[in-house]
């Protein structure tokens, strides 16, 4: 017996799951950083902190290119654009709480007490030098997506062990495409891991933009078909990222289950100082999305608010420089180890 | 053997609260083979728990665990899967102590059944040390007894490093033993003479040590050989002194391995020696190895398999000067 298309459609419409909508972008601030309705609860101190952060990332990206072109850092992953989905990350995690980041994630790293310089002499050449268990910073993972599976089972470990920390996995777009990210939210919900999936959709993986990973319209959306909790977030939007990233945070840690957040913003720099974006990037999307820099929106707020000012804005500059040079001066005097004592660190003792 | 591994495992889980059990199939099934039976019901499905069908997230949240402190145990069925997870086992777990410059270890155990000779279906016959001796910062165990299964198993567990343990299925039901109560740790990296000798040195791990022995055996009866069989126990890292102490003594070297011949764990072997016993070598060594060809259907296998009677070839072929 034909069955015609129409009536199968009918027959099947039941049966077909959907998403109801696409979800929206959580904000906290519109374009010109006036708050929209809901606003954290985050003190003075935390709100100027955190645009601190985020202008020390500007000024790690500029040096951090001047230094590669100088031949003194192997190659550098520019972060700009991206510093609000950074800080406000950065400031949700507690003290104890891990992070299993990727490698254009430096703001968060120093905010989660990696030091710069074990940063710098990473990015020099050298092995992680400092200890993951003390820092709560593990090494920048280069296998993407990889870590989100660690994050997953860190999650796991904490909640085996009834332990009051969450471990983060920091990824980006392209990452979502591997199947160790897709098991890792099938794991995550199946043990209700202390763990969150932060994705940075800066929309390009290198060269491949977003809407070749994956023909869903979010990444959010991914976690429903794995029983996780999924939220879309203004990436550029410091403010609400710090809310959602808290509230996912403060959830796992109670238990409540894993989350994977998307945070939507843009990578205006190229993938690294190997790459050349001219060749591939649309000129009126870096435009547009230029216009969407966090870091103005986020000052806007803070002065209406009487909690900033071109002083304050020049002290922070020159703070983050100073940092930064002494960090770099500090890593590129450390010795280079002799190669038959990494091999012992390498090998262990057995 | 297997219930070697089960007892093994069940010592560890009662006397260090950071093991865990997990993989596909070991909660309340006690896996495939059996090797977790009643463990869960035991222990309990915190800690001995089955996951989700996905061998790179099994290794991978295994490592995400090991690193909280806990010491996972994780189980990959069959060996043919291995490729599946390689991945999180090579370049993530076997790495983060270098990458940390030794500050962070990754204190993990991967058990997986290996090898032929028992008619299982296509990808549960393979034998991969090849790959993972290739690999720095993977250590590899392979038993060929009940009580080396389990004393190695509780080495594995106690290591600060990723182990894997290659468990032979051709063993897992032929292998007994009398098993004591309380079960003793072998070291890693210690090699057993199975067989002293004076005439041949024979070197065979896994399910190739009984095959072996055999084979000394029949050599002796035939031709008067006096051979030495020695089972390095663990793969990587190898126990050189043992087996360069045999040779030295013999002056004659076969290896037997099921994996195939190139690229394979016994020309590895074989050049080790040859660097470190050259003066002392009176033949060319001698390598009886699985066929450089993808592992052969089942009614096929036999053919493929090491056998004793090539094994006695190889030796005989070592005699000649």
């Amino acid at each position: 017996m034909a069955v015609s298309a129409s009536s199968i459609d009918q027959a099947l419409a039941a049966s077909i799951p959907s998403l109801a909508r696409t979800p929206e972008p959580f904000q906290v601030l519109d374009a010109d950083g006036r708050p929209l309705g809901f606003e954290p609860d985050i003190s003075a101190e935390d709100l100027r902190a955190m645009y601190r952060w985020m202008i020390f990332g500007r000024q790690l990206d500029e040096r951090g290119l001047q230094l590669q072109r100088q031949g003194r850092l192997g190659v550098w992953g520019p972060m700009v654009g991206q510093e609000a989905a950074q800080a406000g990350l950065g400031m949700a995690m507690a003290d104890g709480d891990w992070i299993f980041p990727s490698y254009r994630e430096a703001i968060m790293l120093s905010m989660r007490g990696l030091g710069l310089t074990e940063l710098f002499a990473y990015y020099r050449g050298l092995y992680w030098p400092a200890n993951p268990a003390l820092t709560g910073v593990f090494p920048i993972q280069i296998v993407i997506g990889d870590q989100a599976l660690h994050a997953v089972g860190a999650g796991m470990g904490f909640a085996q062990q009834n332990q009051r920390r969450v471990a983060i996995g920091a990824i980006g777009d392209g990452a979502t495409s591997q199947g160790d990210f897709l098991e890792a939210l099938n794991f995550a919900g199946i043990f209700n891991a202390q763990a969150i999936l932060f994705v940075q959709n800066n929309h390009w993986a290198i060269s491949v933009p977003r809407t070749r990973q994956t023909a869903s319209e979010t990444l959010a959306q991914k976690g429903l078909g794995h029983g996780v909790t999924g939220v879309l977030v203004d990436g550029n939007d410091a403010l609400a990222v710090y809310a959602v990233s808290h509230w996912a945070i403060e959830r796992a840690r109670d238990g409540h289950g894993p989350a994977l957040i998307e945070a939507l913003t843009y990578r205006l720099g190229a993938h690294t100082t190997a790459d050349d974006p001219r060749r591939y990037q649309p000129l009126d999307e870096i435009e547009e999305w230029r216009l969407r820099d966090p870091l103005p929106r986020f000052r806007k707020y803070l002065e209406r608010r009487g909690l900033w000012d071109a002083d304050a804005e020049r002290a922070a500059a020159s703070d983050a420089l100073g940092r930064i040079d002494r960090a770099v001066a500090a890593a590129e005097a450390m010795p280079v180890p002799e190669f038959a004592s990494y091999v012992a660190a390498a090998n262990g003792s057995s | 053997m297997v219930q070697a591994i089960n007892r093994a495992l069940a010592q560890a889980l009662s006397t260090d609260e950071r093991v865990v059990v997990m993989g596909q199939d070991v909660g309340k099934l006690g896996g495939v083979f059996r090797a977790t039976d009643g463990l869960q019901a035991q222990f309990g499905a915190r800690r001995v728990f089955d996951t989700p069908l996905a061998e790179s997230a099994i290794v991978g949240t295994a490592f995400g665990m090991a690193l909280t402190g806990l010491r996972p145990v994780a189980e990959i069925q069959f060996m043919g899967f291995l490729y599946k997870c390689a991945d999180q086992l090579v370049a993530q777990a076997g790495q983060i102590r270098a990458r940390t410059w030794g500050q962070t270890t990754a204190p993990l155990v991967v058990r997986t059944a290996y090898g032929g000779g028992v008619r299982t279906p296509e990808h549960h016959s393979d034998s991969l040390e090849g790959l993972l001796i290739g690999s720095p910062g993977v250590k590899v165990v392979v038993p060929s007894t009940p009580l080396e299964a389990a004393g190695l198993l509780l080495a594995a567990i106690d290591d600060p490093d990723p182990v894997v343990m290659m468990e032979p299925i051709r063993l897992y039901r032929a292998s007994r033993e009398v098993l004591p109560d309380q079960l003793p740790r072998i070291p890693l990296s210690s090699a057993r003479i199975r067989r002293p000798g004076r005439d041949v040195t024979l070197v065979a791990w896994g399910a190739v040590v009984p095959t072996a022995l055999d084979a000394a055996e029949m050599v002796a009866n035939s031709d008067g050989l006096d051979v030495e069989v020695i089972d390095p126990r663990t793969l990587s890292p190898m126990d050189w002194d043992t087996l360069v102490g045999s040779v030295d003594k013999t002056g004659r070297l076969v290896v037997a391995h099921e994996a195939p011949r190139m690229g394979g764990p016994g020309g590895e072997v074989v050049a080790s020696l040859v660097e470190r016993c050259f003066y002392a070598l009176k033949s060319p060594p001698q390598r009886v190895a699985g066929a450089d060809v993808v592992y052969p259907p089942q009614l096929l296998e036999d053919a493929y398999l090491p056998d004793a009677a090539r094994i006695a070839a190889a030796l005989r072929a070592s005699m000649d000067d």
